[in-house]
């Protein structure tokens, strides 16, 4: 699942649109859209915006493969407006903290990224501006490995369409014009999300384990032998094997049950075969 | 291929950095205070980076030449390592290195005059008997020395230090630089092995078995002393047979009498760096072996141990003397 976080309306209703997405009609504190695949929400502007936005998402805890988006207009001091950049170098003004999230999706070009209080109006760096981002790694990091969470950036002023004349029409449109590669990019980072939940988890382990764990009382360190003993058998079975090589009810209590896995286990023919 | 390069601020102008930054035209170069802002955080995968590494290039302030733990070496005294980088081109299932680092980005320490002056002075300490300064313990020596050219930096000042001497432990075939120089006396090239299987099995983008002896046959040739490192063993139920075939086959095509010397090392790793190699690989084979825990180190239990080292021992002493052969903790 993408959780796309968005500062401004005008912002989110070009990807709202492109992606299909429904509003979601629960009460809350945000203004919330989504589809099967995305959730987006409105989160307002400025740090504290973004981070209360975050935290509310990650609390409904709705999905195991989360990976995490903000999209959003940034100033620059040189770059043409309506050009697209993922941050490769998040900075804090105020805290003077630095983020590096970990580019591993080659789509689009990298730029550093300044988060500052109030708007900049004359770019002293040659950098993005924006006003959300810093919160967003620093708050979402916590939730997610560094790699499922990046930020991307549309040019939306810079020193020859300075900040007064910002127009959120213009702004929105900047985004609509960007939505596909946003879309696109979206889709890789779940990619790359999926692939890195599935590695950590044993297809049938969590199934097998949840029924023995009803079954008997355990101990918090016999939870731990059980885990390691199944992750064992499941590594080193044959394929197409029983998940337990035993009937359940032939044991008396979670210490026979771990006793006679345990014998099984290390019985299993040691091979290095991948 | 490398994407993006973090460039600490301290060698931001140093000429090895802009030797290796245009070695690289398309990439992204990201500025950085200090290499630990990119290499250091936590919430990082090292599975995930592994997928398309970056470059970080630093400075190296502290630390360079360490004395090697108790047990490494192959029979000096006076034992050191020295890591110029951080992190491997290869993605070994067993190597300490992903269970010890958050991030799979490759640090390149470029100011290499530093390491040579500690390396220096350290041999400098006691002249009387020869240092061991071993390169690869946090890398691959030449995997990368397109790149980096770190040996064929460092080995010009080891020809001037003949009482000291350098290991370059490798599973590359990047030996090129060493057939365009005469060969060096105080200088092993020291190559790791496990069986074919278990190589190909755990052992992930390492050139094959047949491909890394085809290297040491020419270094020989060309009169570079040579060592062999079975380091990891790796048990499984054959590897009486597995380890037999490895020995015969390497003793088969090397010249033996010019065996520098052979290491032994065991399968052995802090509990913590297991457990982490564990939640990133949980279908590893190797991981659900017989393995078991003793004061926070894990390893095979000591009757496994033993009949794997002996196998491996006997197998060896057919080829070479008692006294070329080393036992590494």
């Amino acid at each position: 699942m993408i959780n796309l976080m968005v500062a401004m309306p005008a912002e989110a209703r070009p990807l709202i649109d492109h992606m299909r997405l429904k509003a979601d009609s629960r009460p809350g504190p945000f203004n919330l859209y989504r589809n099967e695949q995305c959730r987006l929400l409105v989160t307002g502007m400025g740090q504290v915006a973004m981070a209360a936005g975050c935290g509310w998402m990650a609390g409904q805890g709705e999905a195991s493969d989360d990976v995490w988006l903000n999209v959003g207009v940034a100033g620059h001091r040189s770059l043409a407006l309506g050009e697209l950049r993922v941050a490769n170098r998040i900075s804090d003004e105020q805290l003077d903290r630095h983020w590096y999230p970990p580019q591993l999706i080659d789509e689009l070009r990298g730029e550093a990224l300044r988060t500052v209080m109030e708007p900049s109006k004359d770019y002293p760096l040659s950098c993005l501006y924006d006003m959300e981002a810093s919160a967003f790694v620093a708050i979402c990091s916590r939730f997610c490995t560094s790699e499922l969470v990046q930020v991307l950036k549309v040019v939306s002023d810079n020193q020859d369409h300075p900040l007064e004349h910002f127009d959120v029409k213009a702004a929105a449109g900047l985004i609509a014009h960007n939505a596909p590669a946003i879309a696109s990019y979206a889709a890789a980072l779940c990619e790359l999300g999926r692939g890195y939940y599935q590695q950590s988890e044993i297809d049938g382990l969590a199934e097998i384990e949840q029924e023995i764990l009803a079954r008997w009382h355990f101990t918090s360190t016999r939870k731990t032998q059980l885990h390691g003993l199944l992750r064992r058998w499941f590594a080193l079975a044959p394929a197409g094997q029983k998940p337990v090589p035993f009937e359940l009810s032939a044991c008396s209590d979670a210490a026979a049950f771990l006793q006679q896995l345990g014998r099984a286990v290390d019985q299993l023919p040691v091979t290095v075969d991948s | 291929m490398i994407r993006n390069i973090y460039v600490e601020e301290q060698v931001r102008d140093h000429p090895r950095t802009q030797i290796i930054l245009e070695r690289y035209p398309a990439a992204s170069v990201i500025d950085c205070n200090h290499y630990g802002e990119v290499f250091n955080p936590n919430s990082q995968s090292f599975q995930l980076q592994k997928q398309s590494p970056s470059l970080i290039l630093a400075n190296k302030n502290a630390g360079r030449v360490m004395e090697t733990p108790a047990g490494y070496g192959v029979g000096g005294q006076r034992n050191f390592y020295f890591s110029h980088m951080y992190n491997c081109l290869y993605d070994c299932r067993y190597c300490f290195l992903q269970g010890m680092y958050r991030s799979a980005h490759y640090v390149i320490f470029v100011n290499y005059e530093d390491f040579f002056a500690d390396i220096e002075s350290t041999s400098a300490e006691d002249s009387h008997q020869p240092s061991w300064f071993f390169s690869g313990y946090d890398c691959d020596s030449l995997a990368m020395e397109p790149v980096t050219g770190f040996i064929a930096a460092a080995l010009p000042v080891f020809a001037r230090l003949p009482e000291a001497r350098l290991e370059i432990r490798t599973k590359s075939t990047q030996v090129r630089e060493l057939l365009a120089m005469p060969p060096m006396e105080n200088c092993v090239v020291a190559f790791s092995f496990t069986p074919d299987e278990i190589s190909r099995a755990l052992e992930h983008k390492v050139p094959s078995v047949e491909k890394r002896i085809r290297a040491i046959e020419k270094l020989q040739l060309h009169g570079w002393r040579v060592g062999l490192r079975l380091d990891p063993l790796i048990y499984c139920d054959d590897y009486s047979l597995q380890y037999q075939r490895l020995i015969d086959l390497l003793f088969s095509r090397v010249q033996a009498d010019q065996v520098h010397s052979v290491s032994v090392g065991e399968f052995r790793l802090p509990r913590d760096f297991f457990r982490k190699m564990v939640r990133i690989y949980p279908r590893e084979k190797l991981f659900a072996g017989p393995l078991e825990q003793v004061d926070g180190m894990v390893s095979y239990p000591e009757s496994i141990e033993a009949s794997l080292r002996q196998c491996v021992l006997t197998a060896l002493r057919e080829h070479v003397a008692d006294e070329r052969i080393f036992l590494c903790a």
